[in-house]
């Protein structure tokens, strides 16, 4: 009896453990919806008591109207209501902004929960053209707005590019975040190559020269073999534009009349050889295939690699952090050198996601206008320049060119808080005011200037978006491949073992694929 | 024949007319039942209307009632794909291995704990063991990435008394090993908390009668202390079986990269791919159906031959 007892508490107590464990989700998200009742009920009492210097600085005289937005926030403490950056956006556009923050983590998720339920506000931010993201547009749950935006000063003006890579089934659902279509560069650290006396490559000898010298050569003079001459992730970050100095073609490319993806190429085995050279040869870092995503980065901030191709944008970044931790590094941002394709640089979709509008929210056109609006305001130059720089005098300052400015250490308006630049979508590409360019700065915008000229679009981008079967399956489709990559750069498979990769990936829907890309191809 | 009828009858009226006596009489208890009963309508319940979307061409915005129905299409995907053998496989070895070794670990480790005579000393050592079960699976992966990567303390010390380095997290071989290890170090110290105090429910006077038999410690385990854990084994392990192809996700989707895929994708990492990444709601909704009608198959007929095997069974 006794010992029936004793269980009984015991599994009593795991019932009561695991209870609360399970009500620790639900519990998460009734407090996200009280804090989310807490703003809006904020917002309405700040409104009362702004109405009466409200108009002073907007764009037009009207009775302010209100708009609500769904975004990101990184770290969980997203921009308050009553920040001042809020408010004087809310000022300038004349619009009450009712924002709800989700964690970046959660976002795609609460998305389609939210959807489900009706609660999506009028605006929301979707961060990239997923699946997902397709089947809603499709189903009608966003508002199409290719007839639209000629009406808007701003939204008119969004570049054609963009505006394609964003569109589906040729379709505009929603105000692109425009970015700069080439941001790849080299970055290589100047004090390395001449601590091994090279200079920056101008053809694949002499970087294959580098990457050696960087490797065995000891290019940080600690007399440790701790450096990589290349780094890679397990998201094997750079491949592909590696087989591209091969002539395999950036995506997919034509062969045989029809479009076909990159590793269907004898070009790309090229390329994939040329790694695996460089892993047996222990260049490239062994342990690429468990490293995380951010490892290429965080390995060059470490000093542990000094080369990087990729968006050279970061190379500001690192100007900066090298010199807040005393580290004695230079750094030489070059453009692509001379590889056996000639020079070709891939370039990025020119967006990160789009702004688009609830059609569960927002039902006529009038208020599809008050939205698109807002957005088009969000567009101007004084609007961008409080979303991206803050506020003059306290964020930044002006500086005597009256063209640049100089930015003020950590955002006194803003504080830990973020989230508020995620609505920037900066339509008209670099529409507020920028920084002076440090000696990195300038060479990464010339190297980025440079290889915009040596442009390998990937013809089938959007034509996928178009493909049923790389909808339900394309992730699965990818992973195949990439995963073979990786063993056979490894040595876990052989020629045999990519040519059985490939097989399979026709097999699980491959073959669909290129034929309703190609479809859609020959229809277009 | 109209006689045993109205016997029935009166017999059935008896039993109604017995539960509503019984109602009033304990209604208090009735009544603090409840909350429970209510969270388990709400919370568990009802949510499984949810399963329909298995069976529905799913779409977030169209919702449960305007999603078009499609019949099995996505069970027919999802058994006809060139995935399901290894998928299948992948799991029933990750749970096999589990079952094997990681369920008799607890076993072991209380029967130890259980042997402990200084008191202070074993509550120190069952604080200690139970200290992994609240770390994440994030952190205990990490923990195994520090300490097994190429140049990690592990492969440091390999190296320093010369043996060639091993790729613990990239390896085939290993990958299951490793899970199952984890999977010890994690839970075997909190799941020893069942043993012991069925352990510490065992008459002291049946240890006496041993004792004054001339059993020695090893025989009163034998003869004592692993017949009246029986019954919890057994229980433990019929729930341990319900969950078989639960192989969590966590733990296998953080230890899962590249070079290992051929082993380490299972249902759990698939319907996550499937269902989360590419936003197929339905088809990952029916792979986890199928998984958990697997389950409860596994669960009656385990209880069955438990309670046939003369065990009480969990119901």
């Amino acid at each position: 009896m006794k010992r029936r007892s004793v269980l009984a508490l015991i599994m009593a107590m795991l019932l009561v453990f695991s209870a609360f464990a399970g009500c620790q989700d639900s519990g998460n998200s009734s407090q996200e919806s009280s804090a989310a009742q807490e703003q809006s009920t904020a917002e309405e009492s700040k409104a009362e008591s702004e109405e009466s210097q409200a108009t002073q600085d907007s764009v037009v005289d009207e009775p302010r109207q209100s708009v609500s937005i769904m975004s990101i926030t990184f770290n969980g403490n997203p921009v308050g209501d009553d920040n001042d950056r809020v408010l004087m956006l809310e000022e300038y556009t004349n619009y009450d902004i009712e924002f709800t923050w989700v964690l970046d983590a959660d976002y795609n998720d609460k998305i389609n929960s939210m959807m489900a339920g009706g609660t999506l506000p009028e605006i929301t931010l979707l961060k990239s053209l997923s699946s997902s993201v397709i089947q809603n547009c499709r189903a009608g749950a966003f508002w199409d707005l290719t007839d639209y935006l000629a009406n808007y000063n701003n939204l008119s003006q969004i570049n054609e590019t963009v505006l394609q890579n964003t569109a589906i089934d040729g379709k505009t659902y929603g105000i692109p975040r425009t970015r700069t279509l080439m941001r790849n560069g080299i970055v290589y650290r100047q004090d390395w190559l001449e601590a091994v006396g090279l200079e920056p490559a101008t053809n694949l000898d002499e970087f294959t020269e580098i990457l050696r010298a960087f490797t065995f050569d000891d290019p940080d003079g600690d007399g440790q073999n701790d450096t990589w001459g290349l780094m890679s992730t397990k998201a094997s970050t750079g491949f592909d534009t590696i087989c591209m100095w091969f002539g395999a073609p950036n995506g997919w490319g034509e062969k045989d009349g029809q479009l076909q993806p990159a590793f269907l190429f004898d070009e790309y085995m090229d390329g994939m050889n040329y790694l695996k050279d460089l892993y047996d040869e222990g260049i490239l870092n062994e342990d690429f295939p468990v490293l995380e995503n951010s490892g290429t980065k965080d390995g060059f901030k470490a000093e542990q690699t000094g080369i990087y191709i990729s968006n050279c944008d970061e190379a500001n970044s690192w100007y900066t952090y090298f010199a807040d931790q005393g580290i004695d590094a230079t750094m030489t941002v070059t453009a692509q050198f001379e590889t056996p394709a000639g020079k070709v640089v891939a370039p990025t979709d020119g967006h990160a996601g789009m702004l688009s509008i609830f059609t569960g929210a927002v039902k006529d056109e009038e208020n599809l206008d008050r939205c698109l609006t807002f957005l088009d305001r969000c567009n101007d130059k004084t609007a961008e320049d409080l979303l991206e720089n803050g506020i003059l005098d306290v964020d930044y300052t002006l500086n005597a060119d009256g063209e640049t400015i100089t930015k003020i250490d950590g955002n006194p308006s803003l504080g830990e808080s973020d989230g508020f630049n995620q609505i920037m979508m900066d339509v008209l590409d670099n529409g507020y005011t920028v920084t002076p360019s440090n000696a990195v700065a300038e060479q990464v915008l010339a190297a980025q200037q440079e290889n915009s000229d040596y442009i390998l679009a990937n013809p089938a981008k959007v034509l996928l978006l178009a493909s049923d079967t790389y909808n339900a399956n394309g992730s699965q489709l990818d992973q195949i491949m990439s995963d073979a990559r990786i063993q056979y750069i490894v040595g876990s498979i052989d020629q045999a073992g990519w040519e059985a990769a490939i097989a399979n990936w026709r097999t699980m829907g491959g073959d669909s694929v290129i034929e309703e890309v190609n479809a859609v191809n020959s229809a277009a | 024949m109209p006689k045993t009828k109205a016997a029935a009858a009166s017999k059935t009226v008896g039993r109604k007319k017995g539960f509503i006596h019984n109602l009033k009489m304990d209604k208090w208890l009735y009544i603090l039942m409840i909350p429970g009963l209510l969270h388990y309508i709400i919370f568990k319940y009802a949510p499984m209307w949810g399963l329909v979307i298995a069976f529905q061409d799913y779409n977030p915005f169209l919702g449960l009632f305007k999603s078009p129905w499609v019949g099995l299409k996505h069970f027919q995907m999802f058994f006809s794909n060139s995935m399901f053998g290894t998928l299948f496989s992948n799991t029933l070895w990750v749970s096999f291995l589990n079952i094997i070794f990681s369920f008799p670990a607890p076993i072991i480790l209380a029967l130890m704990m259980n042997e402990l005579r200084f008191q202070r000393y074993k509550r120190v050592v069952q604080t200690c063991v139970y200290i992994p079960h609240f770390l994440s699976w994030v952190i205990v992966a990490s923990l195994t990435y520090t300490l097994f990567s190429p140049t990690g303390v592990v492969n440091r010390v390999l190296e320093s008394i010369g043996i060639a380095r091993v790729q613990f997290l990239t390896s085939q071989d290993l990958f299951r090993p490793m899970i199952v290890g984890q999977t010890i170090w994690k839970g075997a110290g909190w799941g020893t908390i069942i043993y012991l105090a069925a352990i510490a429910g065992v008459d002291t006077q049946l240890y006496e009668a041993a004792i004054v038999d001339g059993a020695g410690r090893f025989r009163q385990l034998w003869h004592v202390t692993l017949p009246a854990l029986r019954s919890t084994v057994v229980l433990m392990l019929i729930l341990k079986l319900g969950d078989v192809l639960d192989t969590g996700f966590e733990q296998i989707y953080m230890m899962s990269n590249s070079l290992n895929r051929a082993v380490s994708e299972t249902f759990d990492t698939y319907v996550y791919t499937v269902g989360i990444t590419q936003g197929s709601y339905s088809y990952s909704t029916a792979v986890g159906l199928f998984k958990s009608v697997i389950g409860i198959i596994l669960i009656f007929g385990s209880n069955a031959l438990a309670k046939r095997a003369g065990e009480s069974g969990i119901f």
